[in-house]
């Protein structure tokens, strides 16, 4: 490993952020388990058939979605960052706005082409000779996705970004003196990607991927809508059920499963060293210009971003068509900014927060900066409305003084720190992919040249992972800013977020309503992604040797 | 020199957004003010309030949210909790926590406009619109002479692959704790596992129902009666109808959405007359109209394209709304099945 300060004690102000990853798990789990171990009514079996059919669902699914967005993911980061794709920054910020689109919202509108009733239907026209050979023989009619297929195809949409940009940061940060190296050593270009890319981009990778597979596994808006009965259904029904002890089990069961992941993500990672051992620091690389292969790279990215974005806003555009000539936008304007002024703050410290909490686990490994920097996992895996009674049964407890509960229960702050324990996983990911590239060199220099440490960390280390810091800025951000279950239960009274009228139109059936708050959050989303990274330029810090 | 990165400025300007949030949160209200926790629609909720504001001065602060994890969240508040009135869409959550003791009783005379046929077991809440069970169904694939005129028609075989239905919805539960309460445990386990037979398919809400109707997706289907009346106002050419079983029979359920005060709650005064409020004549008619519910008064006529309380109570089945309390029981029979 890094055994130059292996023997060193961290300093403070990396162990208090990783503090705050140890409160993101202890809160939610605590809760849980205080729960599942509670009184009140009897406990279900949970391992019953029918249940392990769901387990083997969820499962399933998961590994379908990882493969289909690695598929997609691995060529478009590569041809936006490593070629001279025409448009490629555009499009690299297109790509990246399914992530402002709730689930079931993608879900409503991947439903919405199909049917009867549907885009195909009103576009083509119901007799068109185009859709006769998908109808069903039996009743004429016209299927809609749903099942396996629709929900593979709805969290895919979804969660393609995730990898997209993880493995975009890393691909920004990998050095081309290795690659030169390699190949004047005689390597075919094959052999390069296998023994000197791959492993690089497997940090990034690794963690993008998790993300994938834990959304996949918390997921029950998709699903649900899709009629795939995966485990989450199982954890719903208990809430619904008004039972909250075997509900904290089945949670407790999905936190064992995303256990399982993290751990499998551990061992892959373990005794991985990727920075630069010699001298200076990696110079920029020449992006290699595309030809003849342009056309496939544009038909790619055109169909990913069609199914993804297009699909949603076309149907959300649909929706507002039956608003009629009602003023609409005063009151979006103000959930707007209530979104806004819960996402950015949230999205800001997250970041903050994660910077350390890498940099603790590459500089000064150890079995407690590598537990710092999985916990954040966890929380991430809990479901989000067990982290809002987790956090409720906190501040309702006896021993909190009323002044504390007065002043933070159902406050804007309160609702910030739920966001950040809970998507602190989502900052962490990207960092800690750039700090894997990242050489303790140049901070060494810093440090011998005499700048303290905090002035290193802005000056220096901050820069040095900037891409990464990019990605986990506009991962939690867009997270936030649809988020719903700690909002309902957490947010100031009065406070209504964008994502809030969305859910509550479209469950009332309401879509020409819901509609005009769709498009906020895709268009607010979509900016702050835009400006990120689109700022986010390709100079390399200056060379140290 | 290396630059600054570009993170000091949205630092700054994220902490002053959201250091200057905090004297907003801990504003008291001047006027008297109560707290309402909502899992009603918005679009239900706001006017109703806005006008409960202006006629008595007292001001109304909304959460909206999901009936059940509103009530997991009042659950887990305890004693402290700001909510003093809760508003729900199903009365699941309600019952369980009014037997946990977390509301008041309401005053008798609350209860006396109050039809019969939606009068709650005790006075811990108060039904505030009624709701019915219907058979949706798609009339380009499905006659009207065709159509069962009762709910335990549907596991005939013709019927098989064609039925949409929503087992984990709190109205189709509420519906199998009438049959088991009317019927027995056997029958409404025997009519379920037919219609497991029947291949339906499962949908997560009754929205989704009416919507798979009007995609082609099944031709039957059991939602609450008020949805088809939603969608048709955004979409008239919706191809989807609705009728009611035979009278009488069990698949026509009566029930109610409802509200309670809290015991915590330290405006129980102002509580009341919101309560009061959502029950005068003018609040349930608006109610009607803006949901096509049924008005839970005897005073007010239900919307037009609503059956008259006459038909409904000949429709219903006999089933006093007591006997919908053990949910329990009709979940336990459900997760056994494996619908759950």
């Amino acid at each position: 490993m890094n055994g130059i300060v292996a023997s060193r004690r961290p300093p403070w102000y990396l162990l208090l952020p990783a503090l705050i990853s140890l409160l993101a798990v202890l809160v939610p789990v605590g809760y849980l388990m205080v729960r599942a171990l509670g009184s009140g009514g009897e406990l279900d079996p949970l391992l019953t058939a029918v249940n392990l059919r769901r387990l083997g669902n969820t499962v399933g699914l998961a590994g379908g979605v990882l493969a289909v967005t690695t598929l997609f993911a691995v060529p478009m980061a590569w041809l936006t960052v490593r070629t001279e794709m025409l448009g490629r920054r555009t499009l690299g910020v297109l790509a990246v706005l399914p992530l402002a689109v709730p689930g079931y919202v993608m879900a409503y509108a991947l439903l919405s082409l199909g049917g009867d009733d549907g885009v195909l239907v009103r576009w083509l026209g119901a007799e068109s000779g185009w859709l006769a050979p998908f109808r069903r023989p039996e009743s004429g009619t016209l299927p809609r996705f749903s099942g396996y297929s629709g929900a593979l195809l709805a969290l895919s949409a979804c969660n393609l970004p995730y990898l997209f940009l993880t493995l975009r940061a890393a691909m920004r940060d990998l050095d081309p003196g290795l690659e030169e190296a390699a190949r004047s050593l005689g390597q075919t270009h094959t052999r390069v990607w296998l023994r000197v890319i791959a492993p690089q981009l497997l940090p990034a990778f690794l963690a993008g991927a998790l993300l994938v597979v834990l959304h996949v596994i918390a997921d029950f808006g998709v699903v649900s809508l899709m009629r795939f009965e995966t485990f989450s259904a199982v954890l719903y029904a208990k809430y619904h059920a008004f039972d909250a002890a075997n509900a904290s089990r089945v949670a407790l069961l999905l936190l064992l499963l995303a256990g399982v992941c993290i751990a499998v993500e551990m061992t892959l990672l373990v005794r991985l060293r990727l920075d630069r051992a010699g001298q200076g620091s990696a110079r920029r690389r020449a992006r290699r210009p595309l030809g003849w292969l342009q056309a496939p790279a544009l038909v790619l990215f055109s169909i990913v971003i069609g199914v993804t974005v297009v699909v949603p806003v076309t149907t959300v555009s649909f929706w507002m068509a039956g608003l009629g000539g009602q003023p609409i936008w005063g009151p979006v304007g103000a959930a707007l900014g209530d979104s806004v002024r819960a996402s950015l703050p949230a999205a800001v410290l997250a970041t903050l927060v994660a910077m350390p909490i890498a940099l603790l686990r590459a500089r000064y490994p150890s079995p407690m900066s590598f537990l710092a920097e999985r916990l954040p996992f966890l929380g991430y895996a809990t479901p989000a409305l067990a982290f809002a009674l987790s956090l409720i049964m906190l501040f309702s407890a006896e021993w909190m003084p009323d002044v504390l509960f007065r002043t933070f229960y159902q406050s804007l702050p309160l609702l910030v720190l739920a966001y950040l324990l809970h998507f602190l996983a989502e900052a962490v990911g990207p960092v800690r992919a750039s700090v894997y590239l990242a050489s303790p060199r140049l901070e060494e220099a810093a440090r011998s040249l005499g700048r303290g440490p905090f002035r290193t960390f802005w000056t220096v280390s901050v820069p040095l992972l900037r891409h990464g810091l990019l990605v986990s800025l506009a991962l939690v951000f867009l997270s936030c800013m649809k988020e719903l279950p700690l909002t309902m239960l957490l947010a100031p009274i009065g406070f209504d977020s964008l994502a809030m009228h969305v859910w509550d139109y479209s469950e009332n059936a309401e879509f020409a309503r819901a509609a005009p708050y769709a498009l906020a959050i895709l268009l607010c989303s979509a900016a702050f992604t835009g400006v990120l990274l689109l700022s986010g330029r390709d100079r390399m810090p200056a060379e140290a040797a | 020199m290396v630059s600054r990165f570009r993170i000091a400025r949205p630092l700054a300007a994220a902490l002053l957004i959201f250091g200057g949030a905090l004297p907003a949160t801990s504003a008291l209200a001047q006027a008297p003010s109560i707290v309402v926790y909502s899992g009603r629609a918005r679009t239900l909720v706001e006017p109703l309030v806005e006008r409960f504001q202006r006629e008595t001065g007292i001001q109304v602060e909304l959460r909206f949210g999901n009936t059940p994890q509103l009530a997991l969240g009042i659950q887990q508040e305890g004693r402290r909790s700001p909510a003093d009135v809760f508003w729900a869409q199903d009365t699941g959550p309600l019952q369980m926590l009014a037997d946990a003791g977390t509301f008041i009783a309401l005053p008798a005379d609350l209860y006396t406009p109050i039809a019969e046929v939606f009068r709650t077991a005790d006075r811990s809440w108060v039904a505030t619109s009624g709701r019915a069970r219907v058979l949706a169904y798609a009339p380009a694939r499905v006659r009207a002479d065709e159509l069962p005129r009762s709910v335990f028609d549907l596991t005939a075989p013709r019927w098989r692959g064609r039925i949409g239905w929503s087992p984990a919805n709190a109205s189709f539960q509420a519906f199998v704790t009438a049959m088991r309460a009317e019927f027995g445990e056997a029958r409404a386990r025997a009519w379920l596992e037919g219609m497991i037979a029947n291949q339906p398919k499962a949908y997560p809400r009754n929205t989704p129902i009416v919507q798979a109707i009007a995609a082609g997706e099944i031709d039957l289907g059991l939602p609450n009666h008020y949805y088809l009346f939603g969608l048709k106002k955004e979409n008239p050419a919706l191809a989807v109808e609705q009728t009611f079983f035979a009278d009488g029979d069990i698949g026509n359920l009566v029930f109610v959405a409802g509200a309670g005060i809290l015991r915590s709650s330290g405006r129980q005064a102002e509580a009341l007359r919101f309560i009061r409020f959502l029950l005068n004549e003018e609040s349930q008619r608006y109610i009607t109209t803006e949901v096509f519910e049924y008005p839970v008064t005897t005073a007010v006529a239900a919307s037009p394209g609503l059956v008259s309380p006459e038909a409904l109570t000949r429709s219903a089945p006999k089933v006093p709304l007591r006997q919908l309390q053990d949910l329990d029981g009709t979940l336990k029979l459900l997760r056994e099945l494996g619908l759950l």
